[in-house]
């Protein structure tokens, strides 16, 4: 080969190189500026996000990130106030049967859907009948994996003239208004998702104020504001999405201004964030993390054992130095805002000598071995790996020692589901968020004994005055019974302490002083609603 | 020639064969259920039953492996499980940015790299030599996450040079611009490690030849050792430099995964990651495969080149 060639290679290499990097380049005008400080005010709001969402279809989002972008393009039929209380959204008015099996609900008038369609009483029945009926023609295009689990009392939806729709239950069912404030519940476009089939997942159409202008998967998702909202005119310009999957850098972009706000930053940057002048809210929710237990089996048969583990974590100190702050200590499954919450049960104050006297009348005066399982991460499990350690080193303390088995996520959810007898599981973790609010959506699927596994009560926890109260409470319209038979139960799960109780997250979100108007939602702060939000 | 080339080709089909099957058996041996994962902690048994029906994962595995495998060959990498999206056009979309990246990074450790060896080669035990060997073994021991890390923190954060997430303005629909100042943070941090190793490599290559008895002869006949060390020893140098920029190539692309997570930049790196803790089958087997196929090529690349650089090897191969 003569030197012409050699060159040759080396050249053709060096531009091979050069034009991919010039073919990647893409679409080539824009009027933005490139500075790096790219976060602009000019009522485009950037958020950083957790990870980018998997669907714009509401049915069938299992997760928290894609519900941040569903919150602004959809609607359901009733919400929440910032009291906790169900207002008006796309229905206006709703009344129930005297048996409590059939509720009536008015459409809001003159609402459309992002591309122009009205909203009508047939948009509701397809929106719900597609997640239970595999009969109806939308069925094809799931899965809906939370339909059954929210609406799965449902027996048929009906329209009722021009502007009327009605449920029919199949049983009386107390959370079923609060079950619709959810986003597997939001309203969708029958005639848009049946047009485009599988691939609407992809596009969505709702009648919230923001509709998708563009996604690019992994890279940034944009909503435009919907010409036809019903309420008050969106504000911003855009909304960009961006998935920035490590905590550390969201607290980065954020200081850099390349984006305005961002989800959940790293708990231990919160002091880097604020002394750099940005704004940073925060507001516990209807959250639950705690530590499981197979009652099955010794030594956690043992209510005093449970007790004792109980009193041997400072819960105080976990969310102090561990969640910098992130989450509030917990005694009872349902957090301070929920219905049901008691505030006069056992709070389980940090108390080893105590711990270690319950567990010598437990006959085990010198402690146990057990072991932990703990996933490295995974949805509302806030920080999994350091909260096992330092549990472990309380537990020490009272001669428990525990043996920390780490796993990924996905084969974690796959133990957990399995239940702990068939998993063979001793402790683990796990977390619980009630996107409906309601007690019934924590109380009865995590610890009625008719959800013992394949049911979500993997520990096995039993007592038949607990089942009882939760049966009542299902079947008793009025809020203020619900609440004290709700406040029993949690004085009798505290008691039983079938968990170790540790804490109830915070939803975090950080913004730059630009972003006017934002606040979290008390009643379920885990989702951003940028309704009333603009720029400076 | 050409039934060398005809040859290794040829030789290339039972390799992906294995890598196919080795990523199959691989991903459905690790335990985790896609179905657990896509329908959440909510999940009944019957749904879960009813999805990895729909999924195909009940079946047995050569099953699967034989309908994927000819969904392949017709261009289907099938339907991603998590994103609700065709893998094909995604797993492309995401080996455009992830080429950008990496061909950011070649240019630059290439250039970078070959210069500082070439001049530490032909200043051998020169301050200038010590200088370079002690910045190319720094670069070498380095992790490549601290190094990113401490780029954002001062290109980005303290002197505002450079943007440190992702490849456009956020919002915009992105610029040639754009791309190339989102670009050099990535880049240069990608093109530490293997710069390190070229100008390691070259230093080398200059030194042999530049003792070799031709060179010392030109030198003999008037010409200046550093036009001896260029005209001459780099020539000769180039062959075992050409083969580490091939074999760099492979590391560009396979090894941006933690470059990609640093910046966020939307490569298949970072799409690889997701899949994998999302258990989405179908994306990891689509990206897994483009990825293979562009190491074996760009090795058979290097095995086409080497007998044009070097005749010897042509007529042993």
């Amino acid at each position: 080969m003569d030197v012409k060639t050699k060159s040759r290679v080396i050249v053709m290499a060096t531009i091979l190189s050069l034009s991919l990097l010039a073919a990647g380049c893409g679409s080539t005008s824009t009027t933005s500026s490139s500075s790096p400080s790219g976060g602009t005010s000019n009522g485009k709001l950037i958020i950083g996000y957790e990870a980018d969402a998997t669907s714009l279809d509401p049915g069938q989002v299992t997760d928290i990130n894609s519900g941040q972008v569903l919150n602004q393009m959809y609607d359901t039929l009733v919400q929440y106030n910032s009291q906790g209380q169900l207002i008006p959204d796309l229905a206006t008015s709703w009344s129930s049967s005297p048996n409590h099996l059939q509720y009536t609900f008015t459409l809001r008038k003159g609402v459309r859907f992002s591309n122009g369609d009205p909203l009508t009483p047939a948009s509701v029945v397809y929106s719900f009948e597609r997640m239970l009926n595999p009969q109806n023609p939308g069925y094809k295009y799931g899965p809906y994996p939370f339909g059954a689990f929210f609406y799965g009392d449902i027996s048929n939806v009906t329209a009722d003239g021009n502007d009327k729709v009605i449920f029919s239950l199949k049983q009386p069912e107390a959370s079923f208004l609060q079950s619709l404030t959810v986003l597997t519940g939001a309203i969708v476009d029958p005639k848009v998702a049946l047009q485009d089939g599988k691939t609407f997942s992809l596009h969505g159409a709702g009648t919230g104020p923001y509709m998708l202008e563009s996604w690019q998967r992994g890279q940034q998702l944009v909503l435009k504001p919907n010409p036809y909202y019903w309420g008050p005119k969106p504000q911003l310009s855009k909304v960009v999405f961006v998935p920035i999957v490590q905590s550390s850098e969201r607290a980065t972009d954020l200081e850099s201004g390349s984006v305005n706000m961002v989800v959940n930053p790293a708990p231990v940057d919160l002091s880097q964030i604020r002394a750099a002048g940005d704004v940073v809210q925060m507001q516990a929710g209807p959250h639950i993390w705690w530590i499981g237990m197979n009652l099955l089996q010794a030594p956690f048969s043992s209510v005093k054992v449970r007790q004792a583990l109980n009193y041997a974590i400072n819960r105080t100190a976990i969310t102090k130095n561990i969640l910098y702050g992130t989450g509030i200590p917990a005694d009872q499954p349902l957090s301070p805002d929920q219905m049901g919450y008691n505030p006069h049960v056992n709070p389980y104050h940090y108390n080893p000598q105590k711990a270690k006297q319950l567990l010598a009348e437990a006959g085990y005066p010198n402690g146990f071995t057990a072991t932990l399982l703990v996933p490295t991460s995974g949805s509302g499990m806030q920080n999994p790996v350091s909260m096992a350690t330092a549990i472990q080193g309380e537990l020490a303390q009272i001669g428990v020692k525990i043996n920390i088995e780490q796993i990924d996520w996905g084969t974690f959810l796959n133990k957990i589901a399995e239940g702990a007898k068939a998993a063979n599981l001793q402790m683990w973790e796990l977390s619980w968020m009630d996107s409906a609010v309601d007690p019934s959506l924590v109380l009865n699927p995590l610890l009625a004994s008719s959800s013992w596994p394949p049911g979500f009560n993997t520990g096995f926890y039993k007592d038949p005055r607990v089942d009882a109260l939760l049966q009542e409470a299902e079947l008793t319209p009025s809020d203020s019974e619900r609440a004290k038979l709700y406040q029993e139960a949690e004085a009798l799960i505290n008691h039983d302490a079938p968990w170790i109780f540790v804490d109830h997250a915070k939803a975090v979100v950080a913004y730059s002083p630009s972003v006017k108007g934002f606040h979290l939602n008390p009643t379920f702060p885990f989702y951003i609603n940028l309704r009333g939000v603009s720029m400076k | 020639m050409a039934q060398f080339l005809i040859r290794r080709f040829l030789l290339l089909i039972p390799v992906m064969f294995g890598v196919t099957v080795l990523i199959f058996l691989a991903l459905h041996l690790a335990p985790g259920n896609p179905a657990q994962l896509l329908l959440g902690p909510m999940a009944t048994p019957s749904q879960l039953h009813a999805i990895t029906v729909q999924l195909g994962l009940n079946q047995p595995w050569p099953v699967q492996y034989s309908k994927w495998v000819i969904d392949l060959l017709r261009g289907n990498m099938g339907q991603s499980i998590q994103l609700h999206e065709a893998v094909t056009p995604l797993v492309f979309a995401k080996l455009k940015n992830t080429l950008i990246l990496a061909s950011g990074a070649f240019v630059l450790s290439s250039v970078v790299g070959i210069s500082v060896g070439v001049i530490a080669g032909i200043k051998e035990n020169s301050w200038i030599d010590v200088m370079a060997n002690v910045a190319s073994f720094t670069g070498l021991s380095v992790p490549v996450f601290w190094l990113g890390l401490v780029a954002i923190l001062i290109f980005g954060l303290k002197l505002h040079w450079f943007p440190v997430t992702g490849m456009y303005a956020l919002g915009t629909s992105g610029s040639l611009g754009q791309l190339l100042s989102h670009l050099v943070l990535p880049a240069a941090t990608l093109a530490v490690a293997p710069g390190a190793v070229i100008a390691q490599l070259t230093r080398v290559a200059i030194i042999e030849e530049r003792h070799q008895l031709y060179v010392r002869t030109a030198i003999a006949k008037g010409l200046s050792v550093n036009k001896a060390a260029v005209r001459h020893a780099l020539r000769n140098a180039w062959i075992p430099i050409v083969t580490t920029l091939g074999l760099e190539v492979n590391y560009l692309i396979g090894g941006d995964v933690l470059v990609e997570n640093i910046f966020n930049w939307p490569g298949i790196g970072q799409l690889l990651v997701q899949s994998v803790l999302a258990r989405d089958y179908p994306t990891i087997l689509g990206a897994s495969v483009v990825l293979a196929t562009i190491f074996v090529l760009v090795n058979f690349a290097i095995d086409a080149v080497y007998p044009l650089i070097d005749p010897r090897v042509k007529a042993n191969g």
